[in-house]
């Protein structure tokens, strides 16, 4: 059984086991096997609290990937700490947002690849908002120093938290919606666009800052 | 012809109401009644007038009676008719009072409103026309200053300055001596083409100066009020030279003139001051606090305004009511256990939404469960999910 390295960038491939033998691969605690058995393939998962067994049914020419996507939801963030932001405030520093394992079908008759499965991910929480619909909600320590060190796969978001107007703001969540073209493998994590969070006087407004050549170090 | 009136009367009377009235059935009793007298004395002798009188009399008694019933009811019905009117009609003349009462005292309310608006009118022509005059002195004064400062500053003689003197204006009671208009042209035209536009850069910038200071003296004043309460000590500003302060002071009446101005001609569709504020420290950057220039320098990145957009999640309109609910009836045994047992499942499967939380309701041999699903589940997974809750519920 061949074995794959625990670190997984954006992108690992899975190779396709002959019959008999199988892949494994971790990220972070989830751990997956890929066997190959009479008439398709089988992918055993599981995140050390529940197993699922797939079965996969995969064309001869096509290829397997395991790749570590935004969440297809908004997500809100709620921090670990109390944000409370004075009149004309800001703060910076960093959450962390779960990122959702997902297995890719590389297709041989489509230009770009395919959403085979999406595999859980217990860091997020669906639930409903009123104001923006169906969201993730996510627990994150607001950290004030990159890099983030981290077990599970996470992206880690720069934020820029201000407050222009003159009454005290205390946010109670973070909105930030991520999407998989800004996310970049830096320093041994994944990071994300930065953002700024804006208090308008009852909620965050969310803008992305758009990446500048050389900003990046 | 004929015929074509006799097919109208047909129709017309098959299409009367064949449903019997009152009267029809008043003539249908009496006739029956008649062929009753008919058939009970067929083989009697004619009776004399006034025993068939009598009979009649007696036969048609009931009806006689009703007849009274019917005309006393009819009676009573017009006298209440007759007061429901009456009533009616006071009612109108109440009504038509009041109203023309609301209406004297609305009339009344609009004459002395536009008699407000009117004399607001008036007093705001007055104010701008006195902000004209001041803005007019305050120019002039600032050009006087100007070209003395200059011509200290370019060795020429100094003119005797124009006597601008404005009741209320703060720059007059600072100036020693009056000043003549007609002083300022002559050395400027001595002076050269090179002067001139030295002069005319070194206004446009002092204009300048004093619209920004106008600008941050009002935004101090009006948004940092409780600064003004604090206890913290201020630092002390060195003192300038003294042109530098009549510059300073003929700046700061000219942005005063001129902030006065544009309150007076306030544009409805301008934004207001909070997002003017707003607008402003956006386009001035992040400002850290003080200190923390290491911080800024080993930051991970450069955050730059002017790359700002605004992100997806704030570009999708939100949804107003929430996906629809998947309801499952599981027969079970033991329905406390099952509906402990699926509450458990839903609150820790990852493709139920947590709020609205899931619900479950117990019958006699079956709990009833409902949840909403993440919204584009596929279909094996919902099916997985509504197996994990059937499995955990038998």
């Amino acid at each position: 059984m061949d074995r794959e390295p625990a670190f997984v960038a954006l992108s690992t491939p899975l190779p396709r086991p002959v019959r008999g033998a199988g892949t494994r691969v971790q990220c972070g605690a989830h751990e997956l096997v890929l066997e190959g058995m009479r008439g398709g393939l089988s992918l055993l998962w599981t995140d050390g609290r529940e197993a699922r067994r797939f079965a996969l049914g995969v064309a001869p020419g096509n290829d397997l990937a395991l790749a570590l996507r935004a969440p297809r939801l908004p997500v809100h963030v709620a921090a670990r700490e109390t944000i409370a932001l004075g009149p004309h405030g800001r703060l910076r520093g960093y959450v962390q947002i779960p990122l959702v394992p997902t297995v890719m079908l590389m297709s041989s008759a489509a230009s770009e690849p395919q959403v085979l499965l999406e595999l859980p991910t217990r860091g997020l929480a669906p639930e409903w908002d009123d104001r923006s619909g169906t969201v993730y909600r996510a627990v994150s320590p607001l950290h004030v120093r990159f890099p983030v060190p981290a077990s599970e796969p996470r992206a880690i978001v720069p934020l820029w938290i201000a407050n222009p107007t003159a009454s005290v703001a205390c946010p109670g969540q973070l909105p930030i919606d991520l999407v998989d073209a800004e996310l970049r493998v830096l320093r041994g994590s994944v990071v994300a666009g930065p953002r700024r969070l804006r208090w308008s006087g009852d909620a965050l407004a969310s803008f992305l800052v758009e990446r500048r050549p050389g900003a990046l170090r | 012809m004929r015929l074509g009136a006799i097919l109208l009367v047909v129709v017309a009377a098959s299409c009367t109401d064949p449903g019997p009235t009152a009267d029809s059935e008043i003539a249908a009793e009496v006739r029956a009644l008649r062929e009753t007298l008919r058939r009970s004395s067929p083989g009697e002798p004619r009776a004399s007038a006034a025993d068939e009188a009598a009979r009649w009399s007696a036969v048609l008694q009931p009806m006689r009676e009703a007849m009274h019933a019917l005309a006393s009811e009819q009676r009573e019905l017009a006298e209440k008719q007759l007061a429901l009117t009456q009533e009616l009609q006071r009612w109108s003349q109440l009504l038509v009072e009041s109203t023309s009462a609301a209406r004297r005292d609305e009339s009344d309310a609009l004459t002395a409103r536009l008699q407000r608006l009117e004399t607001a009118l008036k007093e705001q022509n007055a104010r701008q026309r006195e902000t004209e005059a001041l803005l007019q002195k305050a120019l002039d004064h600032t050009a006087d200053r100007l070209e003395d400062f200059l011509k200290r500053i370019d060795g020429l003689p100094v003119a005797p300055p124009a006597n601008h003197t404005a009741p209320g204006a703060p720059s007059t009671a600072t100036d020693p001596a009056p000043k003549s208009v007609g002083a300022v042209g002559s050395p400027r035209r001595r002076a050269g083409t090179l002067a001139a536009w030295w002069w005319v850069g070194t206004a446009a910038a002092v204009a300048g100066l004093g619209v920004a200071w106008a600008a941050r003296f009002r935004r101090q004043a009006g948004g940092e009020s409780a600064a003004a309460a604090s206890t913290f000590a201020r630092p002390e500003v060195e003192a300038a030279p003294r042109d530098v302060q009549e510059i300073w002071a003929a700046a700061a009446l000219l942005g005063e003139a001129v902030g006065r101005l544009r309150e007076s001609h306030a544009n409805p569709t301008e934004l207001p001051a909070s997002e003017r504020e707003a607008a402003a420290q956006e386009v001035a950057g992040p400002a850290g606090p003080p200190g923390d220039g290491s911080e800024v320098e080993g930051d991970f990145v450069v955050l730059d305004d002017e790359l700002l957009h605004p992100a997806v999640a704030g570009a999708a309109p939100p949804r107003r009511q929430p996906p629809e609910g998947t309801v499952c009836h599981i027969r079970t045994d033991d329905p406390t256990r099952a509906m402990q047992a699926a509450l458990h499942v839903l609150a820790d499967d990852p493709r139920v939404l947590h709020r609205p939380e899931p619900t479950v309701r117990c019958g006699r041999d079956s709990v009833e469960v409902t949840f909403r699903a993440v919204p584009g589940l596929p279909a094996g997974e919902r099916v997985h999910l509504e197996q994990r809750l059937r499995d955990a519920c038998a």
